[in-house]
């Protein structure tokens, strides 16, 4: 299997560094969150509490921006320039070129949030008592929930032809798809009693909520499910847009 | 080697760009796909190459369906798109190592495998430029390269000289020369002497489907009764020239070949054995008169421009 991902990851992996986009995300990744962390918020130094949980709860919002920014060429560049005619007449399996693109995509979403570490290492260094456990979870969560907004992003790329497009449509869908969780929480009262089902969909449906937990630094099966799930369906529907593409 | 059946591509609820098309071309063989831009060559190709699935029929090579085996078939071929498309960001070097990891090439072969595509197709000053930097030369030079790297049984050029200058040309057919020894070629072109110089059959498709299907000498033999008439008018205007010329009866197509002096054009009219075009030309000139007139025989370019002019005639 290695022999066909493999290309794809290396070719995908290198040409983020080629151009300037892995070192503009990296770049404002550190910066953008760490900000609003230390200065915004207030964060850690306000609560006087060695934990990362308000910094992690921001993250379903920083992807909605930083992913789509990452993945919107995926398969619309491909198609703008061509070499969608390349990649598919190679003998390799539509899937493998998936997996390859979305690995690529999810190592550096890892190198991002992973330059992040250095928070809780000099929160350990300045005022001590870490809870290890607790960042362990926070930051599996937060890979968890970039893979699903990363499949969610692939397929929307993969129906555009213009970078911007996709990163338009990509963005509006995580925007919803996150809010609709955080207006169930901020403003019950415009669910009344009879609308507790529709408030119960869309909590269940939100990116967002299925982070808390994770944020919190409690592993739910529930939201491992649900991220990986999604992931996998978003996963499918690209490769059946994909699949249509042979058949227009 | 590889049987075209009844291909139809229609693209979403338009008109069919392909309508039933079928041929069969054998091992060895060096094919010209002839046509007009938008005639359904390329969509041919990209059907053949499994890029696009065909909407009805089948191509089979060696046997093998395209939709049933689409990785198998892929594995023989080696194809060059219209516009050689091709990860700009990429070093040539480095985009030719990854053509090879993804055509399944050894690690210890590889290398190999790149020099001498490198060698062949004269790389060497560029191997360690990025593509967005290349000519159109270079790039499609590059396209080549990645097309046959694998040492593929088919080759499958989509104009492949299209947007090159005169020596490019001319290096380009000396490469496909020495490759035809032992490969089978499908190039299309809309330019004949491409035809005339590389192929030992002719497909030509206009409109979607396919008008001819022969050797070259065969389809000289079919269409040896076609003629052209060669003329020269002398008036004022060319364009009140060109449209009454165009009302005469008897000819398939008549064509502004160029100036001749001061107030001569030359024209072309594609005639058959027998036409009365050339009396109906003698005794119609209006704005212009005849200078000159001679019947010739139709060559390769005439009988394609017969074939493709379907629905222009105003015999």
């Amino acid at each position: 299997m290695y022999n066909k991902i493999g290309p794809i990851f290396k070719k995908e992996f290198s040409s983020y560094f080629n151009s300037s986009i892995a070192y503009v995300f990296i770049v404002l990744f550190i910066f953008i969150p760490n900000l609003m962390f230390f200065y915004f918020f207030g964060g850690i130094f306000k609560e006087e509490m060695a934990t990362m949980r308000r910094f992690f709860q921001m993250m379903p919002y920083v992807f909605i921006i930083f992913i789509p920014g990452l993945t919107m060429g995926s398969w619309a560049k491909e198609k703008n320039e061509g070499t969608i005619e390349m990649l598919f007449t190679f003998p390799i399996s539509q899937w493998k070129v998936i997996a390859g693109k979305f690995f690529a995509a999810w190592a550096l979403v890892g190198i991002a949030v992973g330059s992040t570490l250095f928070i809780p290492i000099l929160t350990q260094l300045t005022m001590g008592d870490f809870d290890w456990g607790q960042i362990f979870t926070q930051y599996v969560g937060a890979m968890l929930m970039a893979a699903t907004y990363i499949a969610i992003t692939f397929f929307m790329s993969s129906l555009t032809m213009e970078l911007i497009d996709s990163f338009l449509l990509s963005s509006s869908i995580l925007l919803l798809l996150t809010l609709c969780g955080y207006i169930t929480s901020a403003y019950v009262m415009i669910f009344p009693d009879w609308l507790g089902w529709l408030k119960v969909i869309l909590n269940e449906i939100s990116l967002s909520t299925h982070f808390n937990n994770f944020s919190k630094g409690v592993i739910h099966t529930k939201d491992v499910v649900y991220y990986l799930g999604l992931a996998m369906l978003f996963f499918y529907f690209n490769m059946k847009s994909l699949e249509s593409r042979k058949w227009s | 080697m590889i049987s075209v059946k009844n291909l139809v591509k229609s693209y979403g609820h338009g008109k069919p760009a392909v309508k039933g098309v079928t041929f069969t071309i054998g091992k060895g063989e060096i094919v010209g796909l002839l046509g007009p831009n938008g005639a359904g060559k390329s969509t041919i190709m990209k059907i053949i190459t499994g890029f696009l699935n065909p909407s009805e029929g089948e191509v089979l090579v060696d046997g093998l369906n395209t939709i049933d085996n689409p990785i198998e078939i892929k594995s023989k071929i080696g194809y060059l798109p219209e516009k050689s498309p091709m990860y700009q960001d990429m070093i040539v070097y480095e985009y030719l190592k990854f053509i090879s990891e993804i055509r399944g090439i050894s690690n210890e072969k590889a290398d190999d495998a790149i020099q001498s595509m490198i060698k062949l197709v004269a790389l060497e000053k560029v191997a360690s430029k990025r593509i967005s930097e290349l000519s159109n030369g270079y790039k499609k030079r590059v396209g080549l390269a990645s097309a046959m790297i694998h040492d593929p049984e088919i080759l499958i050029l989509d104009e492949p000289t299209a947007g090159l200058d005169p020596n490019q040309i001319i290096m380009f057919r000396k490469i496909l020369r020495k490759l035809s020894e032992k490969k089978t070629i499908i190039l299309s072109t809309h330019v004949l002497s491409e035809i005339e110089a590389m192929c030992e059959k002719v497909i030509i498709i206009n409109n979607g489907e396919k008008v001819a299907d022969n050797s070259i000498q065969e389809l000289m033999k079919t269409y040896d009764k076609e003629q052209f008439i060669d003329f020269v008018v002398e008036g004022e205007s060319l364009l009140s020239i060109e449209d009454e010329i165009s009302q005469i009866k008897g000819a398939w197509k008549i064509e502004f070949e160029k100036k001749e002096g001061k107030n001569q054009f030359r024209f072309k009219a594609l005639i058959s054995e027998g036409s009365d075009f050339e009396k109906n030309l003698k005794s119609n000139s209006n704005n212009w008169k005849l200078v000159s007139s001679e019947i010739k025989k139709a060559n390769l370019e005439e009988i394609f421009l017969k074939l493709t002019s379907q629905g222009e005639d105003n015999v």
